[in-house]
């Protein structure tokens, strides 16, 4: 399949899937590339108008050499120039984000406001179509995406025009595509989280009138009413009587709480995604002709600064972080007889089980510390950096970290059943069951099993279905 | 005035600004009072009738003790013995106290609970609280209050107000998560003026070195397509009015004054975020346990116990808040340095001025190292307020902190550091326009007044940190009152025009 596109209204989150987690390629339609064609057209116009009138990157030089004005003859030569040859290192980014970058550079370009012509979009279109060059993950935080972009395009044969260099290094299309790999997850994530969370709730039998429906009208959070209606969809037709007779521990009866607020960083991760997929982002950027501006206008600005994206992954790094250290607290209290009422240490089988996690919890805290812009200047006219490389690699080790702890608990709340030899909720048999395949029940006589190497298969169960969204292990 | 309440949907943002900024007064309504009533003679009967069942707080006691069931009665008799002495929970050693206009939203975001019966509070109970707004606030500690829920802050507030010993049972009037509401409405509040004050001190700084404006152009709006972006845009936008067109600097200025739409955008939604969460908060029933009304299924009503006592949502947006302001901070201390780097900014080298005598000039030069320090500081203290890894008390069954405490104190200081750093950058950009005679775009003279009633062109040498320092207080203060005049007016100062 090919994904077509013909304005900015086609950068959607859904079409980003496909191309960066589904290896879908990119047709650019009849009326970006007429729409292209157009614009550059005009743009030349502008140019001729004026050689001397500032148009940063095409009549003068780049950041420091912002101020220097190029004659028409040094314009025409610096055509073909572009950065190139990237300087970064460290480990690559995964190619789904790397596919991200490529679908979202061709936003700026589909109508005209990166003044290039279609055949060069379609040529960075092709990239998707053949072996990407590989992106390090470090050293990639500068005043807007050059640095990065550079790795791009040393995959791109250097046949460009005039004010073409520029427009294929400048603009946010990093921050858009890591914003929007995170997006693309994060929903799925949670659903996942949620699963194992009820299947806590089930270990214990907490009492469930801290799930009541009732809350969603009396709290008035749109992030909790889903929560709730969330756990209730998967809690359905647990059995009401014989419960745990008084209330669970705080960190069973809070989930409706902190995972509404996961609800709430998730929606707001996946409203910066959109919005920044389908921004255009170029310094200049150049607007076609209007009646007010006949031959357009390029107006120089920043917006190759994204300044949603960290944020919005900080927050929820931090949330990760908060159902890390949730899904901690029910192992340890699971385990405990005279919290959890369920048999000690379910019967001494669980061995280390239950013991790893607080590494992993730590790792995800220091993972959601926030990424604030630099300290650090570069240059005094690039003196803003923008940080989002460092909020993504955090976003990496903080979904690791979750869906490893959630792996874990998973593997207590499924012992939990069976030292009681009870069942999961009905909608969560077969995703208990798809666990097991991976980590069955453990006892004191099969301890010489590596439940380690059992759990971590697990956990990439749970990576992979946050990609595919299969979050019922089906 | 006095605020009237008559339901929740009355627990508004404005309404807590009122009660909690402007000191007025509030008053239930003759149905809201009668509401309360049947409520908690409801209550009662439902009690009667579940005598065997799990009521938190009505057949346990609580927390550790909520596993040991007891009949109503003899919870009353234990519960009346422990309150004996009313400030039994007040176990904080003291330290930083929680800011009035904190504490008074606080009391308003409890009124909420009891409004449409949702806590069985008994009306009298609940005119005793309201009665708090009559009289100044008692002390509460910022520090040692960190617990599950905000019971033990609550032993401060409520410390004095009268039990109503004929009340009968009431559920969970003392628990829920009032104080995580009202101090994010408070700062919620303080959040959106200190923001308008920030844009006003950028659009000097945009003059002051006379960057190009089509940064700034309002087409962006439609190529970002974000709309807090667009609000930051239009801000700018009114501000910078009339502003001169021509001549201006001729090619673009450095990168932080490029990308202010996008960092001030990132600061509106962040301010949107915690308005919005704060005003959700301020409606919400957040008591344990929470009492539904009677309906066909449930003629008494029924109870449930729940964690609605640990906010979630608002700890979140005032980190955010918090963060937005370092990234602003950072901006601003750009500024402030290249206003002062003439071969940067083209303006006058350190913002001497051209005219005085080389030996003798003196300017704001230096002025910009003041707020490294405060950056500094600010990165360390923003950072997220998460969910306690430790067990943090003896009762396994408390193992989880409301973290609102935390995160109101560290907003509230990086919020006060912010204000220096704007005091210094709105002082660079009034001393840049002075030195090179000129006025701002006619939107922000007024303002650059108010700058310069505290902080007068540097003309000869003098001490300029009391000067500096007078203007972040005026600043922080004016997230307060509201009045961008910076109290100028109030002193008859207003009238001073921009050079």
């Amino acid at each position: 399949m090919t994904v077509v596109v013909n304005s900015r209204k086609d950068f959607t989150l859904d079409n980003f899937r496909r191309v960066a987690v589904g290896g879908e390629s990119v047709r650019i339609g009849r009326e970006g590339a007429t729409a292209m064609r157009e614009a550059r057209k005009a743009f030349v116009r502008l140019l001729d108008s004026d050689r001397t009138q500032f148009i940063y990157g095409v009549t003068t030089g780049w950041g420091m050499d912002a101020k220097v004005r190029l004659t028409p003859e040094q314009q025409r030569a610096r055509a073909r120039r572009s950065f190139r040859g990237g300087a970064a290192l460290g480990d690559p980014l995964p190619e789904r984000a790397v596919r991200g970058i490529v679908f979202a550079r061709l936003a700026s370009y589909i109508e005209g406001n990166a003044k290039i012509r279609p055949e060069t979009a379609r040529t960075v279109a092709s990239l998707l179509e053949g072996r990407l060059p590989q992106i390090p993950i470090d050293g990639q935080v500068w005043a807007g995406e050059i640095v990065p972009l550079a790795h791009l395009l040393e995959a791109l044969p250097n046949d460009l025009e005039l004010a073409e260099g520029e427009a294929l290094s400048n603009g946010s299309p990093c921050a858009a595509a890591l914003v929007a790999d995170v997006a693309v997850q994060a929903a799925n994530r949670l659903a996942i989280a949620e699963r194992v969370f009820v299947l806590s709730i089930e270990a214990i039998q907490a009492p469930l009138e801290a799930y009541d429906p009732d809350l969603a009208t009396l709290w008035g959070d749109p992030g909790e009413a889903r929560a709730i209606k969330n756990l209730n969809r998967l809690l359905a037709g647990v059995p009401k009587k014989g419960r745990r007779f008084y209330q669970a521990p705080v960190s069973w009866r809070i989930l409706p709480r902190i995972l509404g607020q996961a609800h709430r960083a998730v929606g707001q991760v996946e409203d910066v995604a959109r919005s920044s997929l389908a921004s255009a982002s170029d310094n200049p950027v150049y607007e076609p002709p209007s009646r007010a501006h006949p031959h357009g206008r390029a107006m120089s600005n920043g917006g190759y600064h994204n300044a949603a994206a960290s944020p919005a992954l900080d927050t929820l790094n931090a949330s990760w972080s908060d159902l890390c250290t949730l899904a901690d607290h029910h192992m340890t209290k699971l385990k405990r007889s005279h919290v959890s009422l369920l048999p000690e240490q379910m019967r001494q089988d669980l061995g280390m089980v239950g013991m790893a996690q607080i590494g992993f919890v730590e790792e995800a805290r220091r993972a959601a510390q926030r990424t604030f812009i630099p300290a650090a200047e570069g240059d005094t006219q690039n003196d803003v950096a923008e940080p989002v490389f460092l909020a993504y690699k955090k976003s990496l080790v903080a979904a690791e970290c979750l869906d490893t702890v959630l792996a874990m608990l998973a593997v207590v709340a499924s012992q939990a059943y069976a030292a009681t030899e009870r069942e999961a909720p009905p909608k969560l048999r077969g995703f208990l069951e798809a666990a097991r395949t991976h980590c069955p029940p453990l006892s004191r006589e099969g301890r010489r099993r590596s439940p380690g190497r059992e759990i971590a298969k697990l956990r990439d169960a749970f990576s992979e279905a946050a990609l595919t969204g299969n979050v019922d292990l089906v | 005035m006095t605020v009237r309440l008559n339901d929740r949907t009355d627990f508004t943002l404005d309404n807590a600004r009122r009660v909690a900024f402007e000191g007025e007064d509030v008053e239930f309504t003759r149905a809201a009072l009668d509401r309360m009533a049947r409520a908690h003679e409801t209550f009662q009967q439902y009690v009667d009738a579940s005598r065997d069942i799990f009521i938190y707080g009505v057949t346990s006691l609580g927390g550790p003790e909520a596993k040991t069931h007891r009949t109503p009665e003899e919870t009353m008799q234990l519960r009346r013995r422990m309150m004996r002495n009313r400030r039994t929970l007040a176990f904080s050693p003291g330290g930083e106290e929680l800011p009035e206009e904190g504490l008074r939203a606080t009391v308003f975001a409890t009124l909420a609970q009891f409004i449409e019966g949702n806590t069985a509070t008994h009306p009298r109970r609940a005119q005793a609280v309201a009665d708090l707004l009559k009289r100044p606030m008692p002390s509460v500690p910022a520090q040692g209050v960190t617990v599950a829920g905000e019971i033990l802050a609550m032993g401060f507030l409520y410390g004095e107000v009268p039990q109503i010993e004929e009340a009968g049972h009431q559920a969970g009037s003392g628990n829920g998560n009032q104080f995580t509401t009202g101090l994010s409405a408070g700062g919620a509040v303080q959040a959106r003026r200190r923001l308008e004050l920030a844009v006003r001190v950028f659009c000097l700084s945009v003059e002051a070195i006379d960057a190009p404006l089509e940064a700034y152009d309002p087409a962006f709006k439609k190529l970002w397509g974000d709309r807090f972006e667009g609000e930051a845009l239009d801000a700018m936008n009114g501000l910078l009015r009339g502003a001169r067109s021509a001549k201006r600097r001729e090619y673009q200025a450095p990168v932080s004054w490029r990308v202010l739409p996008r960092v001030l955008g990132q600061a509106y939604r962040a301010v949107a975020t915690l308005e919005e969460v704060a005003e959700t908060s301020l409606r919400s029933i957040s008591s344990n346990p929470g009492y539904s009304l009677p309906d066909r299924k449930h003629p008494f009503g029924h109870t449930f116990s729940n964690g609605g006592y640990h906010n979630a949502i608002c700890p979140p947006a005032l980190d955010s808040v918090a963060a937005t302001w370092v990234d602003l901070g950072e901006v601003a201390h750009r500024h402030a340095t290249k206003l002062h780097k003439g071969e940067v900014s083209h303006l006058p080298d350190r913002l001497f001025d051209p005219s005085a005598d080389e030996v003798t000039r003196t300017s704001t030069s230096y002025l910009e190292y003041v707020p490294n320090g405060f950056l500094e500081e600010m990165r360390l203290l923003a950072q997220p307020s998460l969910l306690s890894a430790a067990e943090p008390a003896a009762s396994e069954q408390d193992d989880q902190l409301a973290p609102g405490f935390l995160a109101f104190t560290k907003q509230r200081r990086v919020a006060e550091l912010f204000d220096g750093i704007m005091a210094v950058l709105a002082t660079a950009a009034s001393q840049a326009l002075y030195v090179t005679r000129r006025a701002p775009a006619a939107p922000l003279r007024l303002f650059l007044a108010a700058v310069r009633a505290h902080v007068p062109p540097v003309t000869e040498a003098r001490p300029l940190g009391a000067d500096v320092q007078a203007l972040a207080e005026a600043l922080g203060e004016a997230t307060s009152t509201g009045d961008f005049s910076l109290g100028t007016k109030r002193r008859g100062a207003g009238r001073v025009a921009a050079r």
